[in-house]
């Protein structure tokens, strides 16, 4: 809508300009460059009140109610600096942020550090579509607090400009200011069941063999230690003198799962995505390795929290790019 | 709805204590119902906060809207009057008080609450009111920072911050109330449907001004630019009475047309003067008349003040508030008809009274002129007359009955019976009423006038002289005039019977206080209240000249400072980092290392450093990963941990005593 009445060139020097004050990075302080300042709706009824005072007293030429009106207008002067003082100085940082998948919501930690011994009381941080939080710094130097913020699709999760907006303390007024913060997660595709895995998943014969314990093939002797299962003491070496001895047996590794690109032909790609999450995650609680092909990376078969990450990050970002969050 | 948008407990006590304070000071002004709905609805609110009721529900709240309100607006219907719009307002935020659950509602009845703040000083303009209202004001803004306020501040926080805007505020008000230039009014709006003050009336029975004599009430002040007058000068003129019928004293309408603006009865020549004038202002306490007491002629005064024929003065509308006026009087003048005809009414008198009228005609034949006639009544009446404020009755006769039977009364009776006299003996006089006297100031500098210093005295048409003044109180009581109206009266019993303390009135102490209060009192009304009437000059004086860019200049530069000040008081609260006490020790520990060959290097964390020592001195590795331990948890908790600071120290400690050991 806007864009149809104000010429394009003017909107976008006026959000240049607007970013140019949001600045970048991780770790921002607010600063009068930053902050802006408007009377709220509460502040204009104030205001208002002030100049129904004056024409009261001017009318009844009564010296005391317009003294009152005066009073107000500059109580709602010094307001300006006082709210003013409540915001400036206080410095945003980005902390971490914990990834989620889509429907859930991504949490994002941030930390406000004090100006030097200030207090800052009842600050609300925001994103226009995300959660809000209420921080105040009575003393503390330091605090830490987490914003939510709804993920709805996969891939890198940037949340935009975050707005840092305190009322404080007549609410009168309200300063403001938007943040660039540099902070981002990555948001993996909603798990979705289906069935059993297709045969083709299964790749026998390839790859090498996990030293899985198993009962298949004898694989030597070790000493026995109190808890193996007494069906697997050597008795023929403990017979010869040579002390309790268990023997060792190993399964052939022939298991290990590989989640590839071509799994379910002919379904979309974030049904796919969403199928190949799914088993990424049961595979790795059923403690079966497995592998992921996707077209443009491969991610060899493992187990374990971390090689998890790896491959629903990979699964996330497939195919919107892969910058780095 | 949002729980950030719900009233803290705070916020809510706030409210209420705000609410009660502001509608206390109109308990003499609006009717006692509403007064009573607002304490009903303050308790409602508490109970629904205890958490013991309920907020009513939405039927009943429609019919107290319906039934309070409807009788309200009917009453605005009949004629808007200030007491009515008040009342209004407070029954408006007396049932909001029942459905306070937001944000929004606590905003609107504590804007609401301002408002009714400052009507009461509508009502009342004294000092103690202004406090009052100040600490309104105070405690209303606190608790709109209450609603705005995390609610862990508790009760103080608010308070705290609002005192310290206000107290911030008040020289820049000051600032704005110097320089800000005053406008006429807009409009107008009556302040109050039913009010009735004591002053003089607009007719005398001879008993009316001794009902004045009963009250202390102050009826103005005067200031003298020069010259200082004598008590026996001080005849303050407020109306003339120039009709007699049945025992009392009037003036019909339209018996003194009012010059037009702009113009004095010198202008016409009704007067001129002969050289003595006085230059004075005068403080009028709201009278609710338009009288405005002036002495002898004036000639020159205030540009909205009217003049009329019969030389007394008239405020352009009733006074519902303090008015200061500045005058010119002449008190050597002469005086000349309208038209032989305008005396003839002065002469009128109605049937009755055989005895006066014969006396009268007994004393024109033994007196050659006018002058020796009236000598000879003022004679008589210093010779058998008594002075007294509690007078026998009269009867149908009165004056008879007052001149042969009771000879005794005061200013009313006395200055009736000599104009009752001149008329019988063809010569035109009347009856002025006004107050004679007052107090002056202990340190000179103002006269106060009170409503007991009321009296009547003559005029009378002397062909060659004009009006001439006649007191005939002074022929009987000679120090009525020649000393102030408390000295004179203190032995009359009925002097000051109204007032509740009246025989604590005369102690000196007393008199002392009530002396230093009111001159506080004066100044406040100069200064403040009618400071319009001096902005000019004081600007002036200030400024060099008046223009608008001057005075934006005057306004800005105040603000500046001001606002320079706050900024600096602000950066001040700024306290440099203070490194925690843990932090010095591990530096110092750290140092006391370097010698023995250990440093940290740059980059290299505290635990890291650890085992690189411990590497080297095995017997020290308990402690020092300990200590690292402590440290991270320090480092990575949320928030400042005293127990995790004081386990740190004690950490620090055990490794300086095992370093010790060494």
């Amino acid at each position: 809508m806007a864009e149809t009445i104000i010429p394009r060139g003017l909107t976008k020097r006026y959000q240049d300009w607007l970013s140019h004050r949001r600045g970048k990075g991780t770790s921002l302080e607010l600063n009068q460059r930053r902050i802006f300042i408007f009377p709220s709706a509460a502040g204009l009824a104030f205001i208002g009140v002030a100049i129904l005072l004056f024409l009261l007293g001017t009318n009844y030429q009564n010296n005391l109610v317009m003294a009152l009106g005066f009073l107000l207008t500059s109580v709602f002067v010094v307001t300006i600096l006082h709210t003013y003082f409540n915001l400036s100085g206080l410095k945003v940082s980005a902390v971490r942020s914990n990834p989620c998948f889509v429907g859930e919501e991504a949490g994002f930690e941030l930390r406000l550090d004090a100006c030097r011994g200030r207090s800052h009381e009842n600050i609300r941080l925001s994103w226009p579509q995300g959660g809000t939080a209420l921080v105040s710094l009575k003393g503390q130097s330091y605090q830490f607090c987490t914003l939510n913020y709804p993920a709805q699709q996969r891939g890198v999760l940037r949340p935009g400009p975050l707005r840092i907006e305190s009322r404080f303390p007549l609410g009168i007024l309200v300063a403001w200011s938007w943040l660039g913060i540099d902070q981002g997660t990555v948001v993996y595709p909603q798990p979705l069941a289906c069935g059993a895995l297709p045969d083709s998943a299964d790749s026998e014969g390839d790859g090498q063999a996990g030293m899985r314990q198993g009962n298949d093939d004898f694989a030597g002797l070790q000493p026995y230690q109190p808890g193996m299962s007494p069906r697997r003491i050597d008795w023929k070496t403990y017979a010869r003198g040579q002390g309790l001895q268990a023997k060792q047996y190993v399964a052939n590794q022939s298991t290990h799962v590989w989640l590839d690109f071509s799994l379910w032909p002919g379904t979309d790609l974030e049904t796919l995505l969403s199928r190949l999450t799914y088993w990424a995650l049961r595979l790795n609680q059923e403690q079966t390795p497995f592998g992921l092909k996707l077209p443009q990376c491969r991610i060899a078969p493992s187990l374990g929290q971390n090689h998890l990450d790896a491959v629903l990050r990979a699964l996330a970002v497939c195919g919107v790019g892969t910058d780095e969050a | 709805m949002k729980p950030e948008f719900q009233l803290s407990r705070p916020a809510l006590i706030w409210q209420m204590v705000a609410v009660l304070l502001v509608v206390l000071p109109l308990v003499w002004e609006l009717p006692v119902w509403l007064l009573l709905v607002t304490l009903m609805t303050t308790g409602w609110r508490y109970m629904v906060y205890l958490g013991r009721w309920s907020f009513p529900h939405w039927s009943i709240r429609t019919i107290l809207v319906a039934g309070l309100g409807l009788p309200l607006m009917l009453k605005i219907g009949q004629g808007i009057s200030l007491d009515s719009m008040v009342s209004l307002l407070v029954l408006g935020f007396s049932l909001k008080m029942l459905e306070i659950y937001k944000r929004r509602d606590a905003l609107l009845v504590m804007m609401v609450a301002y408002l009714v703040a400052a009507s009461t000083l509508l009502f009342d303009q004294s000092m103690t009111a202004t406090f009052y209202v100040l600490f309104c004001i105070l405690i209303i803004t606190t608790a709109l920072g209450a609603v705005f306020q995390s609610s862990d501040s508790g009760l103080s926080g608010p308070f705290r911050h609002s005192a310290m805007i206000l107290l911030q505020a008040l020289p820049l008000m000051v600032v704005l109330f110097l320089l800000m230039p005053r406008l006429p009014p807009l409009w107008t709006v009556p302040l109050s449907s039913t009010s009735t003050k004591t002053g003089l009336s607009e007719k005398m029975s001879p008993g009316d001004i001794s009902r004045l004599t009963r009250n202390a009430d102050i009826a103005f002040r005067a200031e003298f630019v020069d010259r200082k007058p004598e008590q026996s000068e001080l005849y303050w003129r407020v109306m003339t009475y120039g009709s007699y019928d049945k025992g009392t004293w009037s003036e019909p309408d339209g018996a003194h047309p009012l010059l037009p603006r702009h113009v004095s009865v010198t202008d016409i020549d009704l007067a001129r003067s002969l050289g003595d004038e006085l230059a004075y202002s005068v403080v009028m306490e709201p009278s609710f008349q338009q009288y405005l007491p002036a002495l002898d002629i004036p000639l020159a005064f205030s540009a909205e003040i009217r003049q009329s024929t019969d030389f007394t003065l008239r405020a352009s509308e009733p006074l519902r508030e303090r008015y200061r006026y500045q005058l010119r009087s002449a008190t050597q003048y002469r005086t000349y008809p309208r038209s032989a005809e305008s005396l003839l009414r002065y002469l009128r008198l109605p049937p009755g009274n055989p005895k006066s009228r014969a006396l009268a005609q007994q004393l024109v034949a033994e007196n050659a002129d006018a002058e020796s006639y009236i000598a000879a009544l003022l004679t008589r009446f210093n010779n058998s007359f008594i002075y007294s404020l509690t007078p026998p009755l009269l009867g149908q006769n009165d004056i008879d009955d007052f001149l042969f039977e009771s000879q005794t009364g005061f200013c009313g009776h006395y200055s009736g019976a000599l104009v009752f006299m001149l008329r019988a003996a063809n010569i035109p006089a009347r009856v002025v009423a006004g107050y004679q006297g007052g107090e002056w100031s202990p340190d000179g500098s103002y006269m106060l006038v009170r409503q007991y210093d009321a009296h009547a005295w003559v005029e009378a048409w002397l062909p060659e002289r004009g009006w001439v003044r006649y007191d005939p109180t002074a022929a009987v009581a000679p120090e009525r005039v020649q000393m102030p109206a408390q000295d004179m009266y203190q032995d009359q019993p009925d002097f000051l019977a109204d007032l509740p303390l009246a025989g604590l009135h005369q102690a000196d102490w007393l008199a002392q206080l009530r002396w230093q209060l009111d001159a506080i009192d004066f100044r406040w009304q100069r200064w403040v209240l009618n400071y319009q009437n001096r902005q000019q000059g004081l600007l002036e004086r200030l400024l060099g000249k008046v223009d608008s860019i001057r005075l934006v200049f005057a306004l800005m530069i105040p603000f500046a400072l001001m606002l320079l000040v706050i900024y600096w008081q602000q950066r001040r609260q700024e306290n440099p980092v203070v490194r925690p006490v843990w932090q010095r020790q591990l530096d110092k520990l750290l140092s006391s290392l370097i010698p023995l060959g250990w440093s940290r290097h740059e980059g290299e964390t505290l635990r890291q450093f650890c085992e690189r020592v411990a590497e080297g001195q095995p017997q020290w590795r308990n402690e020092l990963v300990m200590l690292a331990d402590c440290h991270e948890r320090l480092q990575y908790s949320c928030e400042q941990d005293l127990r995790l600071e004081s386990a740190m120290i004690e950490q620090l400690k055990r490794c300086r005593d095992q370093l010790g050991r060494r």
